[in-house]
């Protein structure tokens, strides 16, 4: 298990690294950063100073090491937005905001997905199914923003009953956490049904029932388990979207967390941020990751050896 | 089932024979055309998606009005059934007197056209990347699932707002980014159908009359692999639809002389207390035109490869 663990970090170090190749090379498919970063009334001498300043007249390969080595310590360099902040400060200072929203969005959909999922599956093929799985279908064709103005069209501006933005108390997360969850609550309830139809399917649960335990207790005890073991995969893996997904989400909603500050980033062509913003993502995804990895192979045994999620 | 059907016939390739996927027979073919009839889902995504693509066609000749033009006065106007609106513009006018109507049904042609030039870039992309992985597996294998494993851990709405800020927004920018951006699902799956079917008998048997890899991956692995990819590129177009619209409605999408369902939800969104149906009915057109091709992929996935139920 240890060999196993070593093997994984290793892998995402080197994720990690081809991430942050990934974002200098973004940066640099125009050429000249430093005319993107400069303000657009700047004159030539100052992009000039600017580029040396930035030590962006040195050659690729020079910059690429020391933004690696500077990556490696936490350093990204300062915002160029507000001044004399370290870039990776700023997103640290916001991650408990989507933290919080990452956490009410999973508390709600996951298991609203298992509860409408395990329906489905035992009543398999009745209107109950069809109409479980038409809402899932339709939850996963609705595009996340456009159903977060809804949400404010009705319950803020119609009804006057939930804030529509910033960070507060509880009823601050709620329109959001819908909106982030609703794709991911129709997907889930999907992967769940066929899950659990499979898992129904089994010898084992036949055994279960035929020596008379309650159907309580065979859902939960047997077919739960390892009905979610694909479940817990795609969801480890759909927690890169749901970060990723929460830059759109956290815009409309004006919640302070790092998705909206990616985009102001970028928008404001505040590099450092931008670069410290996705490192921070990338290794989150690929904690997240690895806990569900270790959480597979606690669900499964077979696993345990036999590494590879691909 | 010899011979005699014309395209339907086993194809012979160096003396294999071989039936493509897609077109096993003929019985097999209906077996999954009456599914499609009796679906009445999947019917009904056909015909939603029909009329779609009719109305991305035919644009300049069914829309009442010109989707650009700003009548200053009809600022603002809300649909035809409500109080105060006309029967000139039945879903109402935005803020700068533009028929809401019309831009929807431009705005159709660039979520199909986005949709369907992103999927066919990342297709070739993934696919050959899939290919050569699952093939000839070692360092390559190993390179590729890098890779993979490199783009899950960046979220894809973050990278494709990130190139196209470098770049600069425009149609044939999302088009190349969400292309590029969207290999890693056909991959995936492309090497790990390359894994088992390289193993089969026909491959061996291919190689054994000295058949070069090229000829091996091009017309006995890859075809064998068609109709999963079939079924996750009607996903794609799906999900590229709503990426498009994003990426338009943060303002790195498609510049804002052409009108989309994305522009139209950005600009509604300013209006949302006061006119409602600017954010409503571009969302809607989505939702639908997404739904449609959702159905149509479910249906696929049923008739030709039932165990890919994680998508």
């Amino acid at each position: 298990m240890a060999h196993y663990i070593i093997d994984r970090l290793l892998q995402s170090i080197i994720v990690v690294f081809g991430v942050l190749l990934l974002v200098f090379v973004i940066i640099n498919l125009t050429g000249d950063p430093v005319a993107l970063m400069a303000p657009l009334e700047a004159s030539a001498q100052d992009i000039a100073r600017l580029r040396v300043q930035l030590g962006f007249d040195r050659p690729l390969y020079q910059q690429f090491f020391s933004f690696l080595g500077g990556a490696v310590r936490g350093n990204f360099g300062d915002s160029l937005r507000y001044q004399s902040q370290p870039a990776l400060a700023i997103v640290v200072e916001r991650f408990p905001a989507t933290c919080e929203l990452a956490f009410a969005t999973l508390a709600w959909s996951i298991p609203m997905s298992l509860l409408l999922g395990t329906i489905a599956a035992l009543k398999r093929n009745s209107g109950t199914d069809s109409f479980v799985m038409f809402v899932a279908l339709l939850g996963q064709s609705l595009p996340g923003f456009w159903l977060g103005l809804m949400l404010i069209l009705v319950f803020s501006v119609q009804l006057g009953i939930l804030p529509s933005s910033g960070r507060g108390g509880l009823q601050h997360v709620i329109l959001p956490a819908i909106t982030l969850g609703g794709f991911f609550m129709a997907r889930t309830t999907r992967l769940v049904r066929s899950g659990m139809i499979e898992v129904l399917n089994e010898d084992y649960i036949r055994t279960a029932r035929a020596k008379g335990l309650a159907e309580k207790l065979v859902l939960v005890r047997h077919a739960f388990k390892n009905a979610a073991i694909p479940v817990v995969t795609i969801v480890g893996l759909d927690i890169g979207t749901l970060l990723g997904g929460a830059v759109i989400t956290e815009t409309i909603f004006a919640w302070p967390g790092i998705g909206r500050l990616a985009l102001d980033a970028i928008t404001y062509r505040d590099f450092p941020v931008v670069e410290a913003d996705v490192f921070f993502i990338a290794v989150a995804f690929l904690l997240i990751n690895l806990f569900v990895d270790l959480l597979y192979a606690w669900l499964d045994p077979r696993i345990r050896v036999t590494s590879g999620r691909f | 089932m010899a011979g005699s059907s014309g395209a339907q016939a086993p194809q012979v390739v160096d003396g294999v024979e071989f039936h493509p996927p897609l077109a096993r027979s003929r019985p097999e073919w209906r077996r999954r055309l009456h599914m499609l009839f009796r679906s009445r889902t999947a019917l009904l995504g056909l015909l939603m998606l029909v009329t779609v693509a009719i109305c991305a066609l035919a644009a300049s000749w069914i829309s009442p009005h010109d989707p650009n033009a700003q009548v200053l006065e009809d600022r603002l106007l809300p649909p035809s059934w409500q109080e105060g609106g006309t029967a000139q513009h039945i879903l109402g006018t935005d803020h700068l007197g533009r028929d809401v109507l019309s831009r929807l049904i431009y705005g159709s042609r660039i979520s199909l056209t986005v949709g369907l030039l992103a999927v066919f870039i990342s297709g070739i992309f993934g696919i050959g990347l899939g290919l050569l992985a699952g093939y000839y597996g070692g360092w390559l294998d190993a390179l590729v699932m890098r890779l993979v494993d490199i783009q899950l851990a960046f979220p894809l709405v973050l990278l494709a707002l990130a190139i196209v800020a470098v770049l600069g927004p425009s149609l044939q920018n999302v088009i190349i980014v969400l292309g590029v951006a969207g290999w890693l699902v056909y991959a995936r799956l492309v090497r790990a159908q390359v894994l088992s079917i390289k193993e089969k008998e026909f491959v061996e048997a291919a190689r054994c009359i000295g058949a070069s890899d090229l000829r091996i991956i091009l017309l006995h692995v890859f075809p064998n692999t068609l109709a999963t990819v079939s079924i996750v590129a009607t996903f794609a177009v799906a999900s590229n639809i709503i990426l498009e619209a994003s990426l338009t409605f943060l303002g790195v999408g498609v510049e804002a002389s052409i009108p989309t369902w994305g522009s139209m939800l950005s600009d509604g969104r300013a209006y949302i207390a006061t006119a409602w149906w600017l954010a409503t009915f571009p969302g809607l057109a989505m939702m639908l035109t997404v739904l449609s091709i959702n159905l149509i992929g479910d249906w696929l996935r049923d008739a030709f490869d039932p165990h890919l139920k994680n998508l």
